[in-house]
Protein backbone atom coordinates (compact mmCIF):
# COMPACT_ATOMS: atom_id res chain seq x y z
CA UNK A 1 0.00 0.00 0.00
CA UNK A 2 1.24 3.29 -0.91
CA UNK A 3 0.78 6.12 1.54
CA UNK A 4 1.43 10.24 0.57
CA UNK A 5 2.32 12.46 3.65
CA UNK A 6 1.55 16.26 2.73
CA UNK A 7 2.86 18.95 4.72
CA UNK A 8 5.26 21.63 4.28
CA UNK A 9 7.57 21.03 7.10
CA UNK A 10 10.06 18.58 6.38
CA UNK A 11 9.96 17.46 10.16
CA UNK A 12 6.64 16.46 10.77
CA UNK A 13 6.79 14.27 7.30
CA UNK A 14 9.12 12.66 9.31
CA UNK A 15 7.37 12.19 12.42
CA UNK A 16 4.14 11.01 10.65
CA UNK A 17 6.09 8.44 9.00
CA UNK A 18 7.90 7.08 12.07
CA UNK A 19 4.44 7.31 14.01
CA UNK A 20 3.25 5.37 10.93
CA UNK A 21 5.94 2.87 11.05
CA UNK A 22 5.15 2.91 15.11
CA UNK A 23 1.52 2.14 14.43
CA UNK A 24 2.57 -0.82 12.69
CA UNK A 25 2.48 0.40 8.97
CA UNK A 26 5.95 -0.13 8.41
CA UNK A 27 5.81 -2.75 5.65
CA UNK A 28 4.01 0.15 3.58
CA UNK A 29 5.50 2.36 0.75
CA UNK A 30 5.20 5.96 2.34
CA UNK A 31 5.82 9.05 -0.39
CA UNK A 32 6.15 12.79 0.60
CA UNK A 33 4.90 15.72 -1.24
CA UNK A 34 5.54 19.28 0.49
CA UNK A 35 2.03 21.35 -0.01
CA UNK A 36 -1.48 21.06 -1.70
CA UNK A 37 0.01 21.99 -5.51
CA UNK A 38 3.02 19.12 -5.56
CA UNK A 39 0.52 16.77 -3.85
CA UNK A 40 -2.29 17.00 -6.61
CA UNK A 41 0.24 16.61 -9.29
CA UNK A 42 1.44 13.38 -7.95
CA UNK A 43 -2.04 12.13 -6.88
CA UNK A 44 -2.97 12.74 -10.48
CA UNK A 45 -0.24 11.13 -12.34
CA UNK A 46 -0.66 8.00 -10.06
CA UNK A 47 -3.29 7.87 -7.06
CA UNK A 48 -2.25 6.38 -3.81
CA UNK A 49 -4.41 3.97 -1.25
CA UNK A 50 -3.63 6.99 1.24
CA UNK A 51 -3.23 10.83 2.02
CA UNK A 52 -2.24 12.19 5.30
CA UNK A 53 -2.45 15.40 4.79
CA UNK A 54 -1.82 19.20 7.27
CA UNK A 55 -4.39 21.76 7.05
CA UNK A 56 -2.07 24.74 6.57
CA UNK A 57 0.44 24.65 3.65
CA UNK A 58 1.92 27.24 1.05
CA UNK A 59 0.75 26.64 -2.33
CA UNK A 60 -2.21 25.36 -1.89
CA UNK A 61 -3.87 24.22 1.41
CA UNK A 62 -5.15 20.48 2.73
CA UNK A 63 -8.96 20.82 2.39
CA UNK A 64 -8.03 22.98 -1.29
CA UNK A 65 -6.74 20.14 -2.23
CA UNK A 66 -8.78 17.44 -0.72
CA UNK A 67 -11.99 19.33 -2.20
CA UNK A 68 -10.12 19.27 -5.77
CA UNK A 69 -9.46 15.71 -5.99
CA UNK A 70 -13.09 15.10 -4.96
CA UNK A 71 -14.32 17.53 -7.70
CA UNK A 72 -12.05 15.77 -9.94
CA UNK A 73 -13.84 12.32 -8.85
CA UNK A 74 -10.66 11.20 -7.13
CA UNK A 75 -11.70 9.34 -4.37
CA UNK A 76 -8.46 8.21 -2.63
CA UNK A 77 -8.68 7.69 1.06
CA UNK A 78 -7.99 11.24 2.66
CA UNK A 79 -6.94 11.92 6.55
CA UNK A 80 -5.83 15.52 7.99
CA UNK A 81 -3.36 15.81 10.65
CA UNK A 82 -3.31 18.94 11.38
CA UNK A 83 -3.07 21.47 14.55
CA UNK A 84 -6.37 23.16 13.59
CA UNK A 85 -9.07 21.37 15.72
CA UNK A 86 -12.23 23.36 15.62
CA UNK A 87 -15.41 21.85 15.50
CA UNK A 88 -16.15 23.99 12.39
CA UNK A 89 -12.47 22.98 11.21
CA UNK A 90 -13.54 18.92 11.74
CA UNK A 91 -16.78 19.41 10.14
CA UNK A 92 -15.49 21.19 7.04
CA UNK A 93 -13.04 18.27 6.72
CA UNK A 94 -15.45 15.83 6.78
CA UNK A 95 -17.88 17.01 4.62
CA UNK A 96 -15.45 17.42 2.00
CA UNK A 97 -14.67 13.85 2.64
CA UNK A 98 -11.91 13.61 4.84
CA UNK A 99 -12.18 9.68 6.91
CA UNK A 100 -10.90 11.95 9.89
CA UNK A 101 -9.16 14.47 11.63
CA UNK A 102 -5.95 13.75 13.73
CA UNK A 103 -4.98 16.86 15.87
CA UNK A 104 -1.32 17.51 16.79
CA UNK A 105 0.14 16.42 19.03
CA UNK A 106 -0.22 13.10 18.03
CA UNK A 107 0.65 9.94 19.34
CA UNK A 108 1.49 6.64 17.33
CA UNK A 109 -1.30 5.00 19.13
CA UNK A 110 -3.84 8.10 18.40
CA UNK A 111 -2.91 7.52 14.54
CA UNK A 112 -3.49 4.12 14.31
CA UNK A 113 -6.55 4.29 16.24
CA UNK A 114 -7.45 6.91 13.29
CA UNK A 115 -6.30 4.71 10.47
CA UNK A 116 -8.17 2.09 11.93
CA UNK A 117 -11.40 3.42 10.36
CA UNK A 118 -10.02 3.38 6.71
CA UNK A 119 -10.22 0.20 6.53
CA UNK A 120 -7.02 -0.38 4.89
CA UNK B 1 -6.53 47.11 26.99
CA UNK B 2 -8.88 46.37 23.84
CA UNK B 3 -12.39 45.34 23.81
CA UNK B 4 -11.42 42.03 22.53
CA UNK B 5 -12.16 40.15 25.42
CA UNK B 6 -8.85 39.34 25.80
CA UNK B 7 -5.60 40.87 27.54
CA UNK B 8 -1.88 40.17 25.83
CA UNK B 9 -1.10 38.29 29.49
CA UNK B 10 -4.79 36.00 27.88
CA UNK B 11 -2.14 35.02 25.41
CA UNK B 12 0.45 34.86 26.98
CA UNK B 13 -1.29 32.03 29.24
CA UNK B 14 -2.75 30.54 26.04
CA UNK B 15 0.66 30.39 25.00
CA UNK B 16 2.56 28.89 27.86
CA UNK B 17 -0.20 26.09 28.20
CA UNK B 18 -0.12 25.01 24.46
CA UNK B 19 3.54 25.27 24.01
CA UNK B 20 3.54 22.81 27.36
CA UNK B 21 1.35 20.43 25.54
CA UNK B 22 4.18 20.16 22.71
CA UNK B 23 6.85 20.11 24.11
CA UNK B 24 5.52 17.45 26.72
CA UNK B 25 3.22 15.39 24.63
CA UNK B 26 5.13 15.85 21.03
CA UNK B 27 9.09 16.34 22.45
CA UNK B 28 8.82 14.21 25.20
CA UNK B 29 10.12 16.96 27.41
CA UNK B 30 9.49 16.72 30.85
CA UNK B 31 7.26 20.06 31.15
CA UNK B 32 7.67 23.68 30.78
CA UNK B 33 8.07 25.74 33.93
CA UNK B 34 8.17 29.89 33.77
CA UNK B 35 11.43 31.27 34.72
CA UNK B 36 10.75 34.73 34.73
CA UNK B 37 8.64 37.59 32.76
CA UNK B 38 9.01 40.91 31.07
CA UNK B 39 8.23 43.37 28.66
CA UNK B 40 11.25 44.23 26.77
CA UNK B 41 12.08 42.07 23.90
CA UNK B 42 15.56 40.62 24.61
CA UNK B 43 17.96 42.59 22.00
CA UNK B 44 19.32 39.12 20.48
CA UNK B 45 16.36 36.98 19.17
CA UNK B 46 16.38 34.11 17.00
CA UNK B 47 13.34 31.66 16.57
CA UNK B 48 10.09 31.08 15.48
CA UNK B 49 6.90 33.10 15.03
CA UNK B 50 3.74 32.34 13.71
CA UNK B 51 0.70 35.01 13.27
CA UNK B 52 -3.23 34.34 14.80
CA UNK B 53 -5.11 36.51 13.54
CA UNK B 54 -9.26 37.57 14.64
CA UNK B 55 -11.73 40.17 13.57
CA UNK B 56 -11.27 40.94 17.46
CA UNK B 57 -7.38 40.77 18.11
CA UNK B 58 -4.34 39.35 16.66
CA UNK B 59 -0.91 38.46 17.85
CA UNK B 60 2.52 37.17 16.64
CA UNK B 61 3.47 34.32 19.06
CA UNK B 62 7.37 33.16 18.88
CA UNK B 63 9.33 30.92 20.70
CA UNK B 64 13.08 31.28 20.44
CA UNK B 65 16.39 30.31 21.90
CA UNK B 66 20.19 30.08 21.53
CA UNK B 67 21.64 27.85 19.25
CA UNK B 68 21.96 24.75 21.30
CA UNK B 69 18.18 25.17 23.02
CA UNK B 70 16.85 25.32 19.57
CA UNK B 71 19.06 22.36 18.16
CA UNK B 72 17.93 19.90 21.03
CA UNK B 73 14.20 21.32 21.43
CA UNK B 74 14.09 20.22 17.79
CA UNK B 75 16.05 17.18 18.56
CA UNK B 76 13.61 16.30 21.15
CA UNK B 77 11.04 17.09 18.53
CA UNK B 78 12.21 14.26 15.92
CA UNK B 79 13.26 11.61 19.20
CA UNK B 80 17.45 12.31 18.51
CA UNK B 81 19.55 11.71 20.92
CA UNK B 82 21.55 15.26 21.88
CA UNK B 83 24.65 14.29 19.99
CA UNK B 84 22.42 13.84 16.65
CA UNK B 85 20.34 16.97 17.83
CA UNK B 86 23.54 19.29 17.65
CA UNK B 87 23.96 17.82 14.23
CA UNK B 88 21.11 19.44 12.90
CA UNK B 89 21.31 21.96 10.26
CA UNK B 90 20.27 25.33 10.13
CA UNK B 91 17.41 24.68 7.55
CA UNK B 92 15.95 21.54 10.21
CA UNK B 93 15.87 23.79 13.09
CA UNK B 94 14.05 26.80 10.90
CA UNK B 95 11.72 24.16 9.83
CA UNK B 96 11.41 22.34 13.03
CA UNK B 97 10.99 25.15 15.54
CA UNK B 98 8.26 26.48 12.74
CA UNK B 99 6.29 23.33 13.70
CA UNK B 100 6.59 23.98 17.24
CA UNK B 101 5.03 26.96 16.67
CA UNK B 102 2.71 25.89 14.30
CA UNK B 103 1.21 22.80 16.85
CA UNK B 104 1.25 25.18 19.39
CA UNK B 105 -0.78 27.28 17.51
CA UNK B 106 -3.82 25.66 17.31
CA UNK B 107 -4.12 24.87 20.91
CA UNK B 108 -3.75 28.51 21.62
CA UNK B 109 -6.88 28.91 19.16
CA UNK B 110 -8.47 26.39 20.88
CA UNK B 111 -7.68 28.06 24.50
CA UNK B 112 -8.70 32.02 23.24
CA UNK B 113 -11.48 30.66 21.02
CA UNK B 114 -14.36 31.42 24.03
CA UNK B 115 -12.91 34.95 24.32
CA UNK B 116 -11.92 35.63 20.76
CA UNK B 117 -14.25 33.22 18.55
CA UNK B 118 -12.36 31.92 15.53
CA UNK B 119 -8.14 32.90 15.04
CA UNK B 120 -6.82 32.12 11.25
CA UNK B 121 -3.44 30.63 11.59
CA UNK B 122 -1.01 32.18 9.55
CA UNK B 123 2.55 30.07 8.58
CA UNK B 124 5.33 30.36 10.31
CA UNK B 125 8.21 32.53 10.38
CA UNK B 126 11.58 32.14 11.85
CA UNK B 127 13.77 35.73 12.66
CA UNK B 128 17.00 35.81 13.66
CA UNK B 129 18.37 39.10 15.06
CA UNK B 130 15.96 41.88 16.97
CA UNK B 131 12.50 42.70 16.75
CA UNK B 132 11.66 46.34 16.89
CA UNK B 133 8.36 46.56 18.83
CA UNK B 134 6.66 50.07 17.97
CA UNK B 135 3.51 51.33 19.86
CA UNK B 136 1.65 49.95 18.19
CA UNK B 137 2.34 46.91 19.42
CA UNK B 138 2.53 45.74 22.75
CA UNK B 139 5.01 42.93 23.99
CA UNK B 140 5.49 40.02 26.22
CA UNK B 141 8.46 37.76 27.27
CA UNK B 142 8.89 35.21 29.02
CA UNK B 143 11.76 33.40 29.78
CA UNK B 144 10.88 29.07 30.79
CA UNK B 145 12.49 25.93 30.72
CA UNK B 146 11.32 23.23 28.62
CA UNK B 147 13.01 20.08 30.40
CA UNK B 148 15.91 22.24 30.84
CA UNK B 149 16.39 23.69 27.98
CA UNK B 150 16.18 27.72 28.45
CA UNK B 151 13.61 28.99 25.95
CA UNK B 152 11.95 32.45 25.65
CA UNK B 153 8.19 32.82 24.20
CA UNK B 154 7.41 36.07 22.78
CA UNK B 155 3.69 37.41 22.56
CA UNK B 156 3.51 40.68 20.15
CA UNK B 157 -0.07 41.85 19.97
CA UNK B 158 -1.46 45.02 18.35
CA UNK B 159 -2.86 47.33 20.69
CA UNK B 160 -6.54 47.82 20.72
CA UNK B 161 -6.37 44.38 19.79
CA UNK B 162 -5.27 45.16 15.93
Amino acid sequence: MRILVVDDSKAMRSIVMRALRQAGYEGHAFEEATNGAEALTAIRANPPDLVLADWNMPEMTGIQLLQTLRGENIQTRFGFITSESSPETRELAIASGALFLLTKPFTPDSLKTALATVHL
Amino acid sequence: MSGSGATIDSWMEASLEALRDVVVQACGLEGLELLAAADQMPSDLAGAFIPLAGEKDSAQVGLAGDLDARQRVCGALMQMSPEEAAELSTSDVVDAMGEIVNIAAGGIKSRLQPLLGTLTMGLPLFINGRVEATDRVETRVARVSAGGLELVVVIVRGREGR
